[in-house]
């Protein structure tokens, strides 16, 4: 070697040694995947590519769903107004324990089988995925009003939390992986062994009364172009004839359903299906919570229809707006939705708030 | 062994030429070989004035097209996907990663957007004012720096309730406008739109294109940091093809008026100079 070649081979084990500086990390254990267990009268589930399910990802988002850290007052967690015992809604119509105090302006929607629902969410499918669904509660003057740069803060304080953190994502606390692990968690609120469950799959418990079975055959007839299948929505936007004044937009156009998202006129009034599925739970009903029992939703379908461009072709069958329902049908339908009730799911300890 | 050891010889003396190389380029005046690996540091200003003055905050008050007075007290925008290209057509777009950048008048140190690009002359410059769609429906752990959505609160730059960034966000009071809850005249301009994730909506995503020729291009070589100093007429927000009156539309969020406001911020870039 001449003295540059010396000198240049210097330069380069320097630049070696630098550069394996970093693969020095201790190593982490990959954190433990889990599957979610479908139900065989469910659709298949597919996983988020970008936040697969792990053990140690749902344990943290179950965690951080019932920590009021999650609030800029510590006041409030998730739960606050996603209860499990009331299939995680709040039996409110409008709420109002926000950190601002405010009425809300939307009915606080029941969280059941959240991994199949992949078509927006929110009322009017203003957000992407259940990622970046959170951003919204969370920083919410009415709702959370979560600074998330304070929130990551407060989060690190807790070793508990650091060490979880690294466990099921192998990095920092981060905005990014609180909506990520929260996403997880609300992933697995599966409700499918309602009696009806049972039912289907022939299970033993699995029995229906005749009004309950009339009650069912009804249900398919009359109700399932929407609440489709056994997740009993079809997770589409449909207005339902509650409303046929669509010209307040005040709000940011909050009173105009889908419409505040897509600017598309077909879209005035829409609001997004809820599940049928332990709908007995979560009154008060409706986007805004408007109807109070089950009896006063039947009564709107078979004859308090309004009509609007945008209204669902399916309750405007012959030009008459209104689903035919006898008193003895809503009565069966009311038995049939009784035994979507799923009490196991409710009491769950899985879902339920850490010890 | 013998073969290791001229391959390792090999090497080294390659990388001495590559290293003296590197040396005596940095003197060279003349346009170097286009070189894609060559990066060398742009920066892009982003000088906000108000018609011909310098923008100031809060305490200059201003008129605009309809005749109304108003002030601004918050000015932020998104510019991103920085692209430049040369007289012979040669055209380099910076690396999505790094081609982010969140201009806000209160900051000074967020005026210059820094990127690398390969040494050479450059005639014309384009970059996204916005997000583009892609970026906004990444995976959340992608979006970092300047698109990290925690910022969503009092001077966010995203939509809690209906995924996607703020593009613009221009705020102020103004006389002419009315009296909103918290006993404020205030406007609020919020513009963005990126198009929707799964129905088709609003898009405001504008691609800005600035010839470089009539006022200096941009000679990017690694010993010197050239600079694209750039006017931003912010008055331009409110006038242009859409004269907007503050008294009709004093809050402008996720609404079909906002596509004329952006309609008209796509007008107030204009190259002033460059630094080379």
């Amino acid at each position: 070697m001449n003295i540059i070649e010396r000198y240049c081979f210097i330069i380069l084990i320097g630049v070696t040694l630098i550069s394996c500086k970093k693969s020095d990390i201790t190593t982490i254990q990959e954190p433990q995947a889990v599957s979610l267990e479908v139900p065989v009268n469910f659709p298949a589930y597919t996983d988020d590519l970008n936040n697969p399910l792990t053990r140690e990802g749902i344990e943290l988002g179950r965690l951080l769903f019932y920590d009021k850290r999650l609030s800029g007052n510590n006041q409030i967690s998730c739960a606050s107004c996603h209860k499990q015992s009331l299939s995680f809604s709040d039996g409110i119509a409008l709420n109002n324990i926000g950190v601002s105090g405010n009425v809300l302006h939307r009915n606080a929607p029941a969280l059941v089988n959240m991994a199949w629902a992949k078509n927006g969410l929110f009322w009017d499918g203003g957000s992407t995925n259940l990622e970046s669904q959170a951003l919204g509660p969370l920083t919410s003057v009415d709702e959370m009003h979560q600074d998330l740069y304070q929130l990551v803060n407060e989060l690190k304080a807790v070793e508990n939390y650091v060490v979880r953190f690294k466990s099921a994502f192998k990095s920092d606390i981060s905005d990014a992986t609180i909506m990520k692990a929260l996403a997880q968690f609300q992933r697995t609120i599966v409700s499918s062994s309602s009696r009806y469950d049972k039912y289907k799959r022939g299970e033993t418990g699995g029995n229906l009364t005749d009004s309950e079975l009339q009650g069912l055959i009804l249900v398919q007839q009359k109700c399932q172009s929407c609440h489709k299948g056994d997740l009993f929505t079809d997770n589409e936007y449909h207005n339902n004839g509650l409303d046929d004044d669509f010209s307040n937009n005040s709000l940011e156009g909050i009173y105009q359903g889908r419409y505040r998202v897509t600017f598309n006129t077909a879209d005035l009034g829409k609001f997004k299906t809820p599940t049928l599925r332990n709908v007995m739970l979560t009154a008060p009903y409706m986007h805004d919570g408007r109807f109070t029992t089950v009896q006063q939703v039947l009564d709107h379908y078979s004859n308090g229809i309004k009509v609007s461009p945008s209204l669902a072709p399916s309750l405007n069958p012959f030009g008459i707006p209104a689903i035919p329902l006898s008193s003895t049908d809503k009565a069966n339908i009311i038995a049939f939705l009784k035994t979507l009730t799923d009490s196991s799911f409710i009491n769950n300890p899985k879902l339920s708030k850490p010890q | 062994m013998n073969n290791i050891k001229s391959i390792l010889k090999y090497h080294i003396s390659l990388s001495c030429i590559v290293l003296i190389f590197l040396v005596s380029c940095k003197k060279d005046t003349a346009e170097p070989v286009y070189n894609e690996a060559n990066l060398a540091p742009l920066s892009v200003e982003f000088d906000n004035v108000m018609g011909g003055q310098n923008l100031v905050l809060n305490s200059t008050n201003y008129t605009n097209g309809a005749g109304e007075t108003y002030n601004v007290q918050l000015l932020q925008y998104y510019v991103s996907n920085i692209k430049v290209k040369k007289a012979d057509g040669t055209s380099y777009t910076v690396n999505q990663d790094s081609s982010y950048f969140l201009i806000k008048e209160a900051d000074v140190t967020t005026r210059f957007a820094k990127v690398k690009v390969p040494e050479g002359d450059y005639t014309s410059l384009t970059f996204v004012l916005g997000v583009d769609s892609l970026r906004s429906t990444m995976d959340i752990s992608k979006r970092t720096g300047v698109l990290d959505p925690s910022g969503g609160m009092d001077d966010g730059m995203y939509w809690g309730w209906n995924s996607g960034y703020i593009f613009l966000k221009m705020e102020g009071t103004s006389p002419q406008a009315p009296l909103d809850p918290t006993g404020q005249r205030k406007y609020r301009y919020h513009i963005g739109g990126f198009g929707g994730y799964s129905a088709p909506t609003i898009t405001n995503i504008k691609t800005i294109t600035l010839d470089l020729t009539a006022r200096g291009i941009a000679q990017v070589r690694k010993d010197r940091n050239a600079n694209v100093h750039i006017m931003v007429d912010i008055s331009k927000v409110l006038s242009g093809s859409t004269n907007v009156s503050i008294a009709a539309n004093p809050q402008v969020m996720f609404s079909d008026y906002s596509v004329n406001i952006a309609n008209n911020y796509t007008t107030m870039f204009t190259h002033d100079h460059t630094e080379n």
